[in-house]
């Protein structure tokens, strides 16, 4: 027999009457106050599962509703009859530290697994189920806008525009024919030594990097690069990926504080550009294997790329997380000791 | 705290939540939301505001939450739906979702509607439930037209907005039979933001005349310690003017709503609110995430336990009502979307 103290509230008016719940040994609750009311089976009550030590709600068939604090009193009872085994296990979970300290660990590996393997898989298999015209979708007028920002006419004299404009050519007929590659190239000022690959097939090259390449087999390097961001899908995929990230950000952190803070906006932009970086790589990897069936010599690119780098525009050591690039010596160095 | 009994010297909440024992049940939502693919968040959403809502005591009882679930996961998956539609709706056409989110706005009203009933209509308080019954067209007015207006008026009539949403949420509100009322006139509003525009006013132009004298000190090209020291300073006390806003318009907000011969108090205080909200970020940032449920614990008792009812007596006086269940798209939806409702 337990003797439980809680107040009581009917429903129909605020009131509060002190009662006393008194558990039998047949699991029949009798409510001792003021009034006389019925006895209750416990399997007729609905009694609230344990949160915290917050207060505990009984609830009975008439509407009526009991509120005490003696959670663990009312807890013995559950368990006297094995009611509630659910709700006494995620209480019990929630109450031992080295449960705790367990479930960070494991959520830590988890999150890890779907950030590295589960999401950019996913995301991998969806855009390749879609048709390229998804891709070509994307790059709608993109030139069109950047063409009227950052972009000026190439000041490229003619000839030699239109003799890497057919090394181009030569370059892509053996690539997938889904894509309509076409090299275009532009001055900028904003965009310095720069080349872009838009998701339709348009290669981008700035005047700047034709000029710091001291050999067409170096710009072949780049556009084998920026291929390679295409024939991946890389477009499609950073925005799957991306979306994916946002969402679960969301479900995961957005129950307790506002998504758009900065708390949830740091790791969310730290995951966005680890996939940038693999995306990096895997556009090496394609020029690469380019350069490779070409029998053109590797080192070509890994000399632009550090030439690049000695513009500047790598971050400082540390800052890597943040960056939308793997480091220059990692990258140039899989050229290097590639065979 | 935990004591139900002793009601002498009540009208004011008290918050018995602890930053320890959140933290576990922090951690426990948030491994089954992730292994279960974010599923599991509507079972963590109800348990999280249990222990918030059991948390919150006014005269030694506290609030209930009593939210289903699996209403909760039905809203989340038609509010997924939704955002899918709209992301890939670009890919056909660039003018779609211009056009989606245009269809969107007379739905925002519904929406607004939807989520407060649903959050009060499982709110209860002492075996009595709250609810909301505001109306398609005043919620229009509200939440379409007036900003508008805001947008006509050079936000010249901003608090008059702020004043008006305020009291669209509180009138239409209800705990059992009893209606609320919102008795904060319009002047009180204008004179609040006024004293913001003038402290605001103030903080720039002090910055803006230190900084640039700093930087008239400092060498050509290279800006001295001192200014970017008053640059930073400028920027404390551009946040502390922000928070001085969110302050006094709260405690304007919460100050106002009547029920049953009752009215609520509510007395925060800008540096106590600043330096709570400025720590949590750092300490939010410094810990990597980790103590996230302490911040939330330690801002919501400052928040409830400023909050205080006159004539707490008139509790028991109040009377219930039953009330229907509802579903939860519209709270999801708004969720998800970031709406920003207003109270």
């Amino acid at each position: 027999m337990t003797d439980i103290r809680a107040r009581y509230y009917d429903g129909r008016s605020a009131r509060a009457q002190e009662v006393t719940l008194r558990f039998d040994a047949t699991g029949h609750l009798e409510i001792l106050g003021d009034e006389r009311r019925p006895r209750y089976p416990l399997q007729a009550l609905k009694i609230s599962a344990r949160v915290g030590d917050t207060p505990r709600s009984i609830a009975f068939p008439d509407g009526g509703k009991c509120e005490t604090v003696d959670n663990d009193a009312v807890d013995a009872v559950l368990a006297a009859r094995g009611e509630q085994p659910y709700a006494r296990l995620m209480h019990r979970l929630e109450s031992v530290w080295p449960y705790i300290a367990l479930l960070f660990v494991l959520t830590l590996g988890v999150v890890w697994g779907i950030v590295n393997y589960g999401v950019p898989e996913i995301a991998r298999r969806a855009a390749f189920s879609m048709p390229v015209s998804a891709d070509r979708a994307l790059a709608r007028n993109t030139l069109k806008v950047l063409d009227g920002h950052i972009f000026a006419p190439s000041e490229i004299d003619t000839e030699r525009q239109r003799a890497l404009k057919t090394q181009f050519d030569d370059m892509v007929r053996s690539v997938d024919s889904r894509y309509r590659f076409r090299l275009a190239m532009r001055s900028s000022a904003v965009a310095g030594a720069n080349a872009f690959a838009l998701p339709d097939g348009t290669i981008v090259v700035t005047d700047a990097l034709v000029d710091l390449a001291q050999r067409d087999e170096e710009l072949l390097a780049v556009l084998a690069h920026e291929i390679g961001h295409v024939v991946h899908r890389h477009a499609l995929r950073g925005i799957l990926q991306n979306s994916a990230v946002a969402l679960l950000v969301a479900f995961a952190l957005g129950d307790v504080l506002s998504v758009t803070s900065l708390a949830a906006a740091l790791p969310t932009l730290m995951v966005e550009a680890k996939f940038s970086r693999d995306f990096e790589r895997e556009a090496d990897q394609y020029a690469l294997e380019f350069l490779r069936a070409r029998r053109i010599p590797l080192h070509h690119g890994s000399a632009i790329l550090k030439r690049l780098a000695a513009r500047g525009g790598n971050l400082p050591t540390g800052l890597e997380y943040l960056s939308s690039h793997p480091g220059i010596e990692e990258r140039s160095r899989r050229f290097t000791e590639a065979r | 705290m935990k004591q139900l009994g002793g009601a002498a010297g009540g009208g004011s909440f008290a918050f018995a939540a602890r930053g320890g024992e959140y933290f576990r049940i922090w951690i426990v939502n948030v491994f089954f939301t992730i292994v279960t693919f974010g599923i599991y968040s509507a079972w963590a959403k109800v348990r999280k505001n249990r222990y918030l809502y059991g948390s919150t005591l006014l005269e030694g009882a506290a609030f209930d939450y009593l939210a289903n679930p699996i209403a909760i996961l039905k809203g989340r998956l038609i509010a997924f739906g939704l955002l899918m539609v709209y992301s890939m709706s670009e890919l056909i056409s660039p003018v779609l979702p211009g056009m989606l989110a245009l269809a969107f706005l007379p739905v925002l009203p519904w929406l607004v509607i939807r989520a407060r009933r649903f959050t009060l209509r499982n709110t209860a308080y002492r075996n009595i439930r709250f609810d909301f019954n505001g109306r398609y067209g005043d919620a229009l007015v509200v939440y379409v037209l007036w900003p508008m207006i805001i947008a006509f008026s050079m936000f010249l009539l901003y608090p008059l907005y702020v004043r008006q949403r305020a009291k669209f949420l509180v009138e239409n509100s209800r705990f059992g039979t009893q209606e609320f009322a919102f008795t904060i006139g319009k002047g009180a509003y204008f004179l609040a933001y006024l004293k913001f525009l003038l402290l605001l006013f103030a903080v720039l132009v002090a910055g803006g005349v230190g900084f640039s004298t700093a930087l008239a000190a400092s060498a050509p090209d290279s800006p001295s310690a001192l200014a970017l020291l008053v640059l930073l300073v400028t920027m404390l006390a551009l946040l502390a003017t922000l928070s001085y806003k969110h302050v006094t318009v709260t405690n304007l907000t919460w100050s106002g709503i009547e029920v049953g011969g009752m009215r609520t108090r509510c007395a925060l205080e800008t540096p106590r609110m600043y330096w709570i909200a400025l720590s949590n970020l750092v300490a939010i940032v410094g810990s990597v995430g980790l103590l996230i449920p302490w911040a939330t614990i330690r801002m919501a008792r400052y928040r409830v336990e400023r909050v205080s009812l006159l004539n707490p007596e008139h509790l028991d006086d109040l009377l219930g009502t039953q009330t229907a269940q509802i579903g939860a798209a519209g709270e999801e939806i708004g969720e998800l979307l970031g709406i920003d409702i207003g109270l």
